[in-house]
């Protein structure tokens, strides 16, 4: 289900790069996120085409990478759909996934995987730089392989997101 | 974009330094894998939640809270009573069996309340189990006086359990001394240390319970000289967890499993 899922949106997402008659704008920033499992900073890079603006980002949990000393990365895409789109304002709403991962136990073999999948809203608002506001609820799934059982444990639980950023329009 | 390459270098080197361990400390999930935790997926003392903290490496144990029913039967849960947190109302010491079986708690989830006896698949040699015995029935105002029932059931967890380390906590001291039998090992929950001193001198317990932020690296030492151990608990922030660590106590009781193995490890 998952993998037709993410075929479907490839697809979509090549369907809306197709249909543009328009020269994409192009955005980078960095944003601050509130979540349960960390607080995470990451770096973003986003495209503004007709009728969506897909976002990549890239990050790490600050609560493990800097005060834990334990880097956990985060990889991230976003497709927000424009609702309002202005020269100042931006409203999108759209589905995302996240992918997080991170050894607990150095002593041990076993990786922690984390994947989300959430629906949420984003905002921007400025000319060249931009204040960016979004949030996102959905659900989280966590796997890892069991050393004592040797057997793979997953679980699911809501998950959401608030996050506060800036950018800059580069063209 | 040089700037953000130089921070992500800098983010991966400080996140790479070496850092300090603790062998010796053995880490215990709090009510299995934390009690009010966001990232706990499960609720405290559910069966999920036990059996993810019991399955992760690193984790030696969990710590439980254990009340007992109207039947004397030992069923697992934190608060005094039922009311805030699941669909039913009361305390546990008045309801039956039949009764409990039916309560869940509030969450999303909707994870059921667990027997003790249920944990028993879960548990492994090398697992530790520490039973918080809850004798207090709020509905009663008064503490639980069926003592050679609930040690039976007590003595009958251990002989089915493949844990081979278990032990009973009480804060409640006079409580604690009408238990005759010994085979399980006692822990007593105290905040003074001359009421520990006192209940070492006194009684025949393996050790004594401590929250973090009463006891300095100090008074835990002295309590260890006595050739006792000592547990700490109320352990969440990794500031906390990791000024829990530095104290060496013998077993640390967590609500955040998963940051308090990043730190031992």
């Amino acid at each position: 289900m998952i993998k037709g899922a993410l075929v479907g949106f490839c697809l979509f997402l090549q369907f809306s790069v197709v249909a543009q008659d328009s020269i994409p704008r192009f955005e980078t920033g960095t944003a601050l996120h509130l979540h349960p499992i960390d607080f995470w900073h990451t770096f973003e890079f986003q495209a503004h085409l007709k009728k969506v603006s897909p976002l990549f980002s890239v990050g790490y949990g600050i609560n493990r990478s800097l005060f834990q000393r334990r880097f956990f990365p985060h990889l991230g895409v976003e497709v927000p759909f424009k609702l309002i789109s202005t020269s100042k304002f931006n409203l999108g709403v759209g589905p995302s996934v996240n992918v997080y991962f991170l050894r607990l136990n150095r002593a041990g073999k076993s990786m922690h995987f984390w994947h989300e999948y959430m629906l949420g809203y984003r905002i921007s608002y400025g000319k060249r730089w931009k204040f960016t506001h979004g949030s996102a609820a959905g659900f989280r799934m966590e796997r890892f392989q069991s050393e004592l059982t040797n057997q793979a444990v997953s679980h699911s639980s809501f998950s959401y997101q608030i996050h506060l950023g800036v950018s800059y329009a580069l063209d | 974009m040089r700037w953000i390459n130089l921070i992500f270098i800098c983010t991966i080197l400080v996140a790479c330094r070496k850092k300090e361990t603790f062998p010796t400390v053995q880490l215990l999930g709090h009510a299995g894998m934390g009690l009010s935790q966001q990232n706990a997926v499960y609720v405290d003392n559910s069966l999920e939640s036990i059996e993810l903290a019991l399955s992760l490496t690193g984790s030696n144990g969990v710590e439980i809270d254990v009340q007992f029913s109207k039947d004397g039967t030992a069923w697992l849960f934190h608060d005094f009573k039922l009311d805030e947190r699941t669909n039913s109302s009361g305390c546990i010491a008045e309801k039956t069996d039949e009764e409990l079986s039916k309560i869940h708690y509030k969450t999303l989830k909707k994870e059921k309340l667990i027997r003790l006896s249920e944990i028993l698949p879960y548990t492994s040699e090398s697992h530790i189990i520490i039973l918080d015995l809850k004798g207090f029935n709020a509905c009663t105002n008064s503490y639980l006086s069926n003592l050679e029932s609930i040690e039976n059931e007590l003595v009958n967890f251990k002989n089915k359990c493949k844990s081979t380390a278990i032990f009973c906590v009480t804060p409640n001291y006079d409580w604690m001394i009408q238990f005759k039998l010994i085979e399980i090992p006692f822990f007593f929950e105290t905040d003074e240390l001359s009421s520990a001193l006192a209940a070492i001198e006194n009684q025949p317990i393996e050790g004594i319970v401590v929250r973090n932020s009463k006891f300095d690296r100090e008074e835990i030492a002295q309590i260890q000289a006595t050739e006792k151990k000592v547990v700490i608990f109320e352990v969440r922030s990794p500031k906390g967890i990791r000024s829990a660590l530095r104290k060496l106590p013998d077993y640390l009781i967590t609500d955040d499993l998963r940051a308090t193995i990043i730190e031992k490890y």
